[in-house]
């Protein structure tokens, strides 16, 4: 039966306590409702104070809030026994919650472009709403009150028109963003928009659900559940906004964690048949708030040293990269100024001057020699920075590693000769055309390797080999200093000075074995050393592959 | 944010709080609604 409203008619329970708690509330209903709201509260607050100035940020705080409003009228209409506060409140939920998803569509377009949705946009949002708006506190929302449950006979407004209005803003920004995809420049802002996008959608349909399952079934227990997904999706919003704009995430993800478990726990509290476990849902919070604090603690301090030793690098990087410079441009002027004494002193010895005294002959063929060592000196410094920048330029052609060899050693057999050392060159047959940088594979590799075998070996021999079949192996053995288990971890390495090796070599730079690899390693071939230990002699070996 | 965009959000604004007001009205001031005796199950079953 249908009657005209009585003042005097209430519905059958009593009146509220502070707006919300009455006996009509479901079973879960107080539990369904505060946790999303102070979740959520906290989640927002959190972010927000963390990112104020984004502009995204403060668009999920305006959708936050709508939708705690939201939640909050829905106790209020559930807890009153006044038809008319329920008229009242259903009608301003109905009027609010269209607004959702307009916040939600201004958050996406500030999530994707940094900016709020044009004037055209939202006038044609304005027109949708208009209705809305005007038809709100008329009979075409709520009509009227059912006597026993209290809940709103719902008009075309409130059961279509409203959710038509949802539907529409969620298609459009599903329309929105799939053309934002369609047009990102790189698969990793595809991926972004994408993510935000599914993360958008599970909020709106979680916050919906609740509403459709109750207008169309009745049944607004069921209906409920569905609020639990949005402190969820909030915190998923918020994670994904702070994590695309490079925002301290894991401290962020240690807090929001610790925040929601200890309002898990606190929320268990509004629970009616706990009485017997309330004790121990209060250890449990403390326990969670404790713990929860020494973990943001310790997460927070492994940042902050993580981000020290970050900055740290990178001023390392710097410092390095103007030292390599420094040494880059100090070797170059060194090189000139060699190789004009180079030039003078090689005059002398010459006789370009004419004929010159002994004596001054002599001091300027050893001042020649020493300037040539100087130069090659410098030139393997300027190499190995080179070889670090990544600038060194290889021109690679055919040749014969056979006659390259035999020639680097007959102009070393002198001095092995002085040394009373023997130069042992052993070639097997077969075919030894190579394609590679010919100069720097003669004064890099095999020189640098044979001479290292001449001054690290007091007596004895020096044996070199070269054979070939699925690689060409080149190999140099010697008898003498050996290298112990230490110095072979550094020796090929940039400065790897084997620990008596100055002691044996005075003109040692270091740099020679590093520059040896990195031409080995431009040939695609492999260098190392094999030695029994000190004073047990070492074999180098250079492997090149063939072809 | 625009001058004629924050204008039209502001009327937007105002509308809402007037609609608001005006449902305040409608419906604990001139209670211009009916009541319908039963439940909302009840009343879709006997639909």
């Amino acid at each position: 039966m249908i009657s005209r409203m009585e003042p005097a008619f209430l519905c059958p329970w009593e009146t509220p306590s502070f707006l919300i708690f009455s006996s009509n509330a479901y079973p879960l209903f107080y539990y369904a409702h505060f946790v999303p709201i102070l979740a959520g509260a906290c989640l927002v607050a959190l972010i927000l104070w963390r990112n104020p100035r984004s502009l995204a940020i403060r668009m999920l705080s305006v959708l936050f809030a709508i939708s705690a409003m939201w939640i909050f009228l829905d106790m209020v209409a559930t807890a009153t026994n006044r038809p008319d506060m329920v008229v009242f409140i259903w009608s301003v939920v109905v009027l609010i919650e269209p607004f959702a998803y307009v916040a939600a569509f201004f958050l996406f377009y500030a999530f994707a472009h940094e900016k709020l949705p044009s004037f055209r946009e939202l006038s044609a949002m304005s027109v949708l709403l208009a209705p809305l708006i005007i038809l709100a506190p008329t009979a075409y929302n709520i009509p009227g009150v059912y006597t026993e449950d209290c809940n709103a006979d719902e008009g075309f407004i409130a059961s279509h028109y409203s959710y038509g209005v949802e539907i529409a803003l969620t298609l459009w920004i599903l329309f929105i963003a799939l053309r934002t995809i369609v047009h990102a420049p790189t698969l990793d802002e595809k991926k972004k928009v994408g993510i935000f996008l599914i993360g958008l959608l599970a909020f709106l349909v979680s916050f919906a659900s609740g509403n459709l399952i109750g207008t169309f079934t009745g049944d607004w227990v069921t209906a409920q559940y569905g609020l639990f997904g949005l402190p969820v999706f909030i915190g998923f919003l918020g994670y994904l906004i702070v994590r695309f704009r490079a925002f301290n995430i894991k401290t962020f993800a240690a807090q929001a964690l610790v925040i929601a478990l200890a309002l898990l726990v606190f929320s268990l509290l509004f629970l009616r048949s706990i009485e017997n476990v309330r004790s121990i849902t209060i250890i449990t919070l403390g326990l969670v708030c404790a713990l929860g604090w020494f973990l943001v603690r310790s997460v927070r301090q492994e940042i902050e040293q993580r981000q020290l030793i970050e900055k740290q690098e990178k001023e390392l990087e710097v410092a390095n990269k103007q030292q390599e410079s420094l040494l880059h441009f100090i070797s170059h002027e060194v090189k000139g100024y060699l190789s004009e004494s180079q030039a003078g002193f090689s005059s002398i010895v010459e006789g370009d001057f004419g004929a010159v005294p002994v004596n001054l002959k002599t001091m300027a063929q050893n001042a020649l020699t020493g300037v040539r060592r100087g130069v090659l000196t410098i030139t393997d410094i300027l190499d190995a920075v080179n070889f670090r920048r990544g600038t060194m330029q290889y021109e690679k052609q055919p040749f014969d590693l056979r006659k390259a060899i035999a020639d680097v050693v007959e102009e070393l057999r002198s001095a092995a000769v002085e040394k009373g050392i023997l130069i042992d060159l052993n070639v097997g047959k077969g075919s030894y055309r190579f394609v590679g940088d010919e100069n720097k594979i003669r004064r890099h590799v095999l020189r640098n390797l044979i001479e290292n075998a001449i001054n690290y070996t007091p007596r004895g021999t020096v044996k070199v080999e070269l054979s070939d079949g699925a690689i060409l192996r080149f190999s140099v053995k010697d008898t003498g200093i050996g290298i112990g288990p230490e110095d072979m971890r550094i020796l090929f390495t940039e400065g790897g000075h084997g620990k008596d090796s100055i002691k044996v070599n005075v003109h040692s730079t270091g740099y020679g074995l590093y520059i040896s690899r990195q031409v080995v390693e431009a040939h695609g071939g492999k260098i190392w050393a094999e030695s029994e230990g000190e004073g047990k002699g070492a074999t180098f070996i250079v492997e090149f592959p063939i072809g | 944010m625009e001058r004629n965009m924050r204008t039209l959000l502001e009327i937007v604004i105002i509308l809402v709080f007037l609609s608001i007001g005006l449902t305040y009205m409608r419906a604990v001031m001139l209670k211009d609604f009916y009541v319908v005796e039963g439940d909302t199950a009840g009343a879709e079953f006997l639909e």
